[in-house]
């Protein structure tokens, strides 16, 4: 009994930011989304946890196929299904008018999550290129947000498409409105996303690698324009990435994510200097550093990402880490705090 | 975009006179022509010497100009319909085939524009339909029917569909447009009793061509379904479509709004190649069902190389094309932006 007790209270402790409850806009708590394939289950997230703080940035890194877009998707309850379905957990969202709502909860066709996708939670995607419908001018489809979201004459919906996209620096907004999304580039295009995703004004704005398919040059310019927009907006942001040096700039707190499971959360300035999971320290290792000695070569993790099918027993990096332990062959470790607001599963600190 | 039609439209009338050469050649192309038929008919119905079915045969070929050169009948055949606006003369029939062709072409693109409307409405809302249900057991019904409907040959179906009319519903007239007594009835609504008339002449039209609408159509019910379906799958999972979703909209508005239009896309594009595959069904099963369109009127003009006739009914199903596509080619235009300014 007083076993489990602990258990929950380090789990909750872990999973609530450290400025405590009132600052979280979003808390996922055992998240787990499988999808039941012909060839078998894939437990695409498999026990989230992790908190978002009001106004703040976080970063999520990991590999491919980590979980990482599934986990965010599932709070948009964009996942497809079938195959796919969120079988357990809870997404618990503060919203504007100070409810507190269970997104799991929530019918994927109904009103009430219509009334959040958009106007409380915005997405913009990794490829700009197809993020966008070529068959309407970029003003339109911003402005059937708006409308959406918002009582006002069409008239007025593309007053403030003009406006967003001034807003993201896209020069002559009056003329470009009208443009299709073809005769834009990449980088307007993503621009044009980011003001539709703002467009409503949403508390959080999940960016799923926005920068990945981007010239490193408009890559930075686009960062500098969610950064400064965050502060305009008051958005959270939850920056899914798998490039350590973009969450280094961006993040205010990261989460490491391993074959549906988050690792590692800590502030930002912690996991770049005292990791403490051995898969964060080799994503860290792996990263080449601008400056740093020639004998001091990237270090790859060794072995391969396990299928994500496989049953696996005990910790499921076990089999790819330098440090593992009998026990990690044995039993999974738990996700609990092990100093101030910086969180691991690992028995190596137990 | 009047720049974009004004180009189309000159190239279809080079691609229509290219049609006209080509089919008066094709039609040219069997050995013999109307006149030794007509030379045949007189030795073995008329009792004629064969010196003397000659001579007539050869009159005969003075009279309509067979005799000169290939390049001067086709100038005289152009010059003709460019300038009177006649398309040569039946030696069957014994009347312009203009006028011909006139009275059975409403009659021919109604049935083949019903056959392709219905074709396209059903097949069009059946993949919008299964789509979203793939491999559902509604899916797996629907793609079974279609396989059987594009299979089926045409002439069987009317043929079995005849059948069916005559033996077991026991309709009397199958082959013709209306009933008799419906024939000499005029299409007038001034009075009441004119209006039901017409209205119940518009029935009895509706009755004797159903099998032909539908017959023609099949086909194209399956494939625009498949098609259709298709678009429909891979727009789906389109990210724009993602994104849609993401902003808050119904899944009926994503459909309707964003992947809808998107799928039509390449439906509407070979819409302007349908408009002849729909003839050819209607041809097919009018000739089965014996109504009297240009289908029916190009068989036998062909059998008796009646070339004024089958030349133009050739040049008619070209210049359809033509502007089927024409029309694919603007509605396209203004769908898409990309086909619009490029």
């Amino acid at each position: 009994m007083s076993m489990t007790m602990s258990r929950q209270a380090s789990s909750r402790a872990a999973k609530i930011d450290d400025g405590g409850a009132d600052d979280t806009i979003l808390e996922l708590r055992d998240l787990r989304t499988y999808f039941f394939l012909e060839r078998g289950v894939v437990k695409a997230v498999d026990g989230v946890n992790v908190a978002v703080g009001r106004r703040k940035t976080l970063g999520v890194v990991g590999e491919s196929g980590c979980g990482k877009s599934v986990t965010f998707r599932s709070v948009m309850r964009l996942i497809q299904s079938p195959p796919g379905k969120i079988v357990d957990g809870e997404i618990l969202l503060h919203r504007k008018d100070g409810d507190t709502v269970d997104i799991v909860k929530l019918d994927p066709r109904s009103r009430q999550l219509r009334d959040i996708r958009g106007a409380e939670i915005a997405m913009i995607f990794q490829e700009p290129m197809t993020s966008l419908n070529p068959l309407h001018p970029v003003g339109r489809q911003i402005s059937e947000s708006v409308l959406l979201h918002q009582s006002m004459s069409r008239r007025a919906a593309l007053e403030r498409a003009e406006e967003m996209l001034n807003r993201v620096h896209i020069a002559d907004p009056d003329r470009r409105i009208g443009e299709y999304p073809h005769q834009l580039s990449g980088g307007m295009r993503q621009r044009v996303m980011i003001a539709l995703a703002l467009s409503c004004n949403p508390s959080i704005l999940i960016a799923d690698e926005p920068t990945t398919a981007l010239d490193v040059t408009v890559q930075a310019q686009i960062l500098d324009l969610m950064r400064e927009l965050q502060s305009e907006f008051d958005s959270a942001i939850v920056l899914i990435t798998h490039n350590l040096g973009v969450v280094s700039q961006m993040a205010d707190h990261v989460a490491v994510m391993y074959m549906g499971r988050v690792v590692e959360y800590a502030p930002v300035y912690e996991i770049f200097h005292n990791p403490k999971h051995p898969y964060t320290i080799g994503l860290l290792n792996s990263v080449p550093v601008l400056g740093r000695k020639e004998d001091n070569r990237l270090v790859p993790i060794t072995g391969m990402v396990p299928s994500p099918m496989d049953e696996i027993r005990g910790c499921a990096f076990a089999e790819r880490c330098p440090d593992a332990m009998e026990i990690c062959w044995e039993q999974s470790p738990e996700f609990k705090e092990h100093e101030p607001g910086h969180s691991a599963a690992c028995w190596l600190h137990d | 975009m009047i720049g974009f039609i004004v180009r189309r439209f000159t190239v279809s009338v080079a691609v229509v006179l290219g049609i006209a050469l080509v089919s008066f050649i094709v039609i040219q192309l069997p050995p013999g022509d109307y006149a030794d038929g007509y030379e045949s008919f007189l030795i073995e119905q008329g009792g004629a010497t064969e010196a003397e079915a000659e001579r007539q045969a050869n009159l005969f070929r003075q009279r309509y100009g067979l005799d000169r050169p290939l390049p001067i009948q086709f100038y005289v055949w152009i010059r003709d319909m460019v300038t009177k606006g006649s398309f040569g003369f039946s030696f069957a029939y014994k009347r312009d085939v203009g006028e011909l062709i006139a009275e059975r072409l409403p009659r021919t693109l109604l049935l083949a524009v019903l056959a392709h409307l219905t074709s396209t409405a059903v097949g069009i809302i059946a993949g919008i339909f299964v789509a979203p249900r793939q491999y559902s057991i509604a899916d797996n019904v629907a793609a079974f029917i279609a396989f059987i409907l594009s299979a089926l040959p045409r002439f069987w179906i009317a043929l079995a569909i005849m059948f069916f009319l005559v033996f077991t519903l026991e309709q009397e007239h199958v082959t013709a447009f209306h009933s008799p007594q419906y024939v000499v009835v005029p299409w007038a609504f001034g009075t009441v009793a004119e209006a039901r008339e017409s209205w119940a002449k518009l029935v009895d039209l509706l009755q004797h061509i159903w099998p032909v609408v539908v017959i023609a159509g099949l086909g194209g019910v399956a494939r625009n379904m498949r098609v259709m379906r298709g678009n429909m799958l891979d727009e789906l999972n389109a990210q724009y479509v993602t994104t849609a979703r993401s902003k808050g909209l119904t899944e009926g508005q994503v459909m309707r709004r964003h992947a809808v239009p998107n799928a039509l896309h390449p439906i509407i594009m070979y819409q302007g190649t349908v408009l002849p595959y729909m003839l050819q069904g209607e041809l097919q099963a009018s000739i089965v069902m014996g109504l009297p369109t240009i289908g029916t009127l190009l068989l036998t003009s062909l059998r008796n190389e009646d070339i004024y006739i089958a030349a133009s009914c050739l040049l008619i199903y070209g210049v359809l094309l033509v502007a089927g596509n024409l029309i694919a080619d603007i509605s396209l235009a203004v769908l898409d932006p990309r086909v619009r300014f490029s």
